[in-house]
Formats: C-alpha cells, sequence, structure tokens
C-alpha cells in the first residue's frame, strides 16, 4: 500500500483510508488469478490386528507445503492477511513460502483394545511440528488494515545506532535457550525479517 | 372486430415532481411498499432486485422532497454510501488443482499390514481479490491503478 509519508504518525502507523486513490468509492475489488500453491507429503504406515479384535495403527508422515497465499478470502486487500509481508500485500510474488497450514513430521498412533461387553475403548495421539510462523508487528505500518501480518524490523543488539533499551531487551530475547525463533530471529537481525519460517 | 395489439395500449404513469425532482412515481411507490413490507431498506432493496445504494438514493430523494420523510430513521441530508464495485479480471481463469497419489500396501502374515503413500498437489490460478483502489508505488500489482 502507499501511504503518503506526511501522514504517517509520530509512532510510524499507517492509516488505511490515507492509501485510497479515490474517496468517491468505498470497495474497488478485482477478482484475478493469482495464487499459487504446491504440496506434498510421504507417509508410512503401518497397521497390526490385535488378537481378540484389537487392533494398532502407526503411521508417520513427513509433508511440505508452500503456496504465496493460503487463504484468498476475507479482507481484499490483505488477501495475505494470514500471510506476513514486507509491504504491500498484492504483492503475491514475494510471498512465496511455507504456507500457513504447512508442517514437516507428524506421527500418528491409533488402536482400540478388544471388545468388551459391547464396547471398544480406542485412542488416537496425533504429534506434529514445523508448522510456519513469523516476527510480526504489533500494528499496521503498511497502511492496509491488517495489524497482524507486517513482518517486523529485527533489531540488531551489536548495531550501535540500536537504542540501549532496545538491545538489551534483544539481548534477553536472544539468550533465552527455551526460545524456538532464536535462530530465526538470529538469522535476520538488521533487517526485515522473512516471512513464514519453520522452527522443525 | 379488431383488436388492439398490447403495444398500442395507452398506459398513464403518474408522477408527482417537487422542482425537477420526481418525488413519487411507480417505481418509488413499489420501492416504498416494499420497505414497509419488509421493514428494511436492504431487504426492499433485494426484493426488488435493486442495489441498496439505488434503493438509498431513491428513498433519499423521497424523503427530500416531502415535508416529513416517508421512510424515517434516514437523515436528510445524509452523503449517500461510497459505492462498491466489483471487478472480474478479463482474463480470469477457473482455479485447479491437480493431485496425484500413489499407495502400496503390502500384507505381512494375516495379521499384519504395511502402507506407503506418495502425495502431491499443485494448485494454479487460484482465486484472489486484489484490492484496486489503494494506491501502491510498486509498478508490480497486478491490476493497480497507480492513481497519485
Amino acid at each position: 500500500m502507499f501511504v503518503p509519508a506526511t501522514t504517517i504518525d509520530a509512532q510510524g502507523r499507517a492509516l488505511n483510508a490515507n492509501a485510497l486513490a479515490s474517496p468517491q468509492l468505498g470497495r474497488v475489488l478485482g477478482l484475478t488469478n493469482t495464487g499459487d500453491g504446491r504440496q506434498h507429503a510421504e507417509i508410512i504406515e503401518g497397521a497390526a490386528a490385535l488378537p481378540l479384535g484389537g487392533m494398532l495403527n502407526v503411521s508417520y508422515t513427513h509433508n511440505q507445503s508452500r503456496d504465496n497465499t493460503t487463504f484468498g478470502c476475507c479482507l481484499a486487500r490483505t488477501s495475505t492477511t494470514f500471510t506476513a509481508i514486507k509491504s504491500d500485500p498484492r504483492l503475491l510474488s514475494d510471498s512465496w513460502s511455507p504456507s500457513d497450514i504447512d508442517f514437516r513430521h507428524k506421527i500418528v498412533v491409533a488402536g482400540s483394545l478388544p471388545t468388551a461387553w459391547g464396547l471398544r475403548i480406542g485412542g488416537r495421539y496425533v504429534g506434529t511440528n514445523g508448522r510456519p510462523f513469523s516476527a510480526t508487528v504489533n500494528g499496521d505500518i503498511n497502511g492496509d488494515e491488517a495489524t497482524s501480518n507486517d513482518l517486523a524490523f529485527v533489531f540488531d543488539p551489536a548495531n550501535a545506532s540500536t537504542p540501549a533499551a532496545v538491545a538489551a531487551s534483544m539481548r534477553k530475547v536472544l539468550d533465552n535457550l527455551d526460545n524456538v525463533a532464536r535462530d530465526y530471529l538470529r538469522a535476520n537481525l538488521g533487517h526485515i525479517a522473512v516471512s513464514r519460517r519453520r522452527s522443525g | 372486430m379488431t383488436r388492439t395489439p398490447s403495444s398500442d395500449r395507452r398506459k398513464i404513469r403518474v408522477r408527482v415532481l417537487s422542482g425537477s425532482a420526481i418525488a413519487i412515481g411507480p417505481g418509488k411507490a413499489d420501492l416504498l411498499r416494499a420497505v414497509a413490507e419488509t421493514g428494511s431498506i436492504s431487504a426492499a432493496a433485494r426484493a426488488m432486485r435493486t442495489s441498496y445504494r439505488r434503493a438509498w438514493l431513491l428513498v433519499h430523494t423521497m424523503n427530500t422532497c416531502f415535508a416529513e420523510p416517508l421512510v424515517p430513521g434516514l437523515p436528510g441530508g445524509a452523503p449517500a454510501p461510497a459505492p462498491y464495485v466489483n471487478l472480474v479480471d478479463p482474463e480470469f481463469k477457473t482455479p485447479s488443482v491437480w493431485k496425484a497419489s500413489a499407495s502400496y500396501r503390502r500384507r505381512l502374515g494375516a495379521r499384519f499390514a504395511v502402507t506407503g503413500t506418495l502425495l502431491y498437489s499443485r494448485t494454479t490460478d487460484d482465486y484472489m481479490y486484489v484490492d484496486r483502489i489503494r494506491r501502491s508505488k510498486s509498478s508490480r500489482v497486478p491490476g493497480v491503478y497507480a492513481w497519485q
């Protein structure tokens, strides 16, 4: 979105209304075909029939889904409301990355006990990892009206121009060994974070 | 015996003018009845298969032409709502999803089975609504008018 620089406030927030090309129109939408996606998965599954009617099923899935917009719905100027972006959410060419529904590894264990007194008791465990995430700003900085899709600038604590308080906070975040996004943040120091990376 | 062709039938349509504006005519009377029956301008617009904006403008004209507004609740001098425009790309294609899968299953004795599956899917031309009223600095934004 292009918002005139003079209308951006001191906190760096851009008002979406200032991006309007014509105030006479409330909304102008164009239906296009810019969405694209790929997904592949490999599944291996073992099943066992246990004595007396019980059963056990174990499966492992390796998956990769990538796209440029996972949901083409809802709020048109931010078709990527759910996809974090650097500037204009309409520029899908910049947002090819792991899909919002992506995961890497998945294990499913399901089983049921033999039938007793007409009852069958079963259980199921599903474990998934590798869901994508992005570092975003809590606010609207690109003027698209969505407050959760703007990729954040990751301050480098080693840079002399980083304010001392910010640098101290960043050090705390980066030194936290429990932070699953540590490597992601480290890789993005000093620039705007890249979209949708996974932890696993 | 002669019959008058239907196209020759003469009709009288009554319109009441207030200045140059039509205060009420057959169309507005129908709309007024629809508003009375449905209780809302938007429902009346749907019933008459017209847009909310058009119905709103007609009601607005009626309201300003009469001493008392015919449809209460609509401020006399309020501006008309800004219109919504929906465009379809002239090159619009039906989105397609290609899916392929291969599966191999092997029984190991009477009690065990192992299955291997490969899945692949590719989505092309997925639909997307693009906002075309907000300005862009980039000429790469598809179909966005760079009014500035």
